[in-house]
């Protein structure tokens, strides 16, 4: 009984970091969704978001159309072995998931796709560059957690865990 | 090693969660007792609230530097702010009755809540600190301030912030 909770959509946003992966893996580890009995219309599903970059950044206003299909190739494999990597992750727990990408910036996708999957609860890592910005959220955690529709969960670090014991 | 006294060796999370005496707050305990609660006492996290009463002589001092009164008001406005907390700590403690969620720790610190939180974050080592948000544009954030924000850079564990959605036209 006290295996599910109540949620029904967690969207978790990861690009390549370690931090996205450690959110992943926090939410798997604390967030119980609802349950897949019959007298619940939906259970509850984690979806793996990723957002990856549009070809556009790399070649410019006037590209040459090979040269495009070969970034978009390339970003292509990156969202792959991310998601891959982050499936793997996932297996470990005996919970539904799904993945979902999305080209685009990723701010605005983020906050865009939590609506349109009518998410219950966003959960992002915070980009961390160093122990000084380390203390500043990235500047993506923090359009989110101003922009999105849904309650955000920052996941950061392991190691500002452990600082205060 | 004697045998295990209970199943549950390992300490339970702690969640903590901040109130005070807006909706938004509500709101957010609320929607955290709906989400994270709803088995009640089993549940994996254990929950403490947290609400940061202001200080008299803060409160005071609003009203302008020189004030000849102020020893005579103070031990008024601190009781009043007394009076305060305490409704809100009991209607928060309601909620989580509601929701049949028992053994909740309630605590009314005084000061910054900025500092009420991250401290309280540390003490019970919390894994998660759930915040409100009053939901300010950029402008009305770099003049009144972001609880939310400093929280979410400060606190030592992972933040939640959960704002009341606007009303749908």
């Amino acid at each position: 009984m006290s295996e599910y909770g109540n949620l029904g959509v967690v969207v978790v946003a990861v690009d390549g970091s370690e931090e996205s992966m450690n959110a992943l893996r926090w939410a798997l580890e604390n967030l119980k969704l609802r349950s897949p009995t019959p007298d619940s219309t939906n259970a509850g599903s984690f979806i793996i978001f990723h957002v990856q970059s549009p070809p556009s950044i790399a070649t410019g206003i006037n590209p040459v159309p090979a040269f495009a299909a070969a970034i978009e190739a390339h970003q292509k494999r990156i969202t792959d072995s991310i998601l891959d990597h982050a499936l793997g992750i996932c297996s470990q727990f005996n919970t539904k998931v799904s993945t979902h990408v999305v080209i685009g910036d990723p701010k605005e996708k983020i906050c865009e796709t939590v609506q349109d999957l009518h998410a219950d609860v966003l959960v992002m890592g915070s980009r961390a560059f160093g122990p000084i910005k380390r203390m500043f959220l990235g500047s993506v955690s923090n359009y989110c957690a101003h922009h999105a529709q849904c309650p955000v969960i920052i996941i950061k670090g392991k190691d500002v865990v452990n600082k205060g014991n | 090693m004697a045998t295990s006294s209970d199943q549950s060796e390992k300490p339970q999370p702690v969640m903590v969660v901040a109130i005070d005496e807006s909706d938004h707050s509500a709101y957010a305990l609320k929607w955290t007792l709906d989400y994270f609660f709803n088995a009640g006492n089993d549940s994996v996290f254990k929950l403490v609230l947290v609400h940061a009463r202001p200080s008299a002589t803060s409160s005071v001092g609003l009203a302008g530097p020189v004030y000849a009164g102020a020893a005579e008001v103070l031990p008024i406005v601190d009781s009043d702010l007394r009076k305060i907390a305490a409704r809100v700590a009991d209607s928060a403690k309601q909620l989580c009755i509601k929701k049949s969620v028992n053994n909740v720790i309630v605590e009314v610190v005084e000061g910054d809540p900025r500092n009420v939180l991250c401290d309280t974050v540390d003490k019970y080592h919390a894994s998660i600190l759930v915040v409100g948000s009053h939901g300010y544009g950029a402008i009305k954030r770099a003049v009144l301030g972001s609880v939310s924000d400093y929280c979410a850079h400060h606190a030592h564990c992972s933040v939640m912030i959960v704002k009341k959605p606007k009303t749908k036209h």
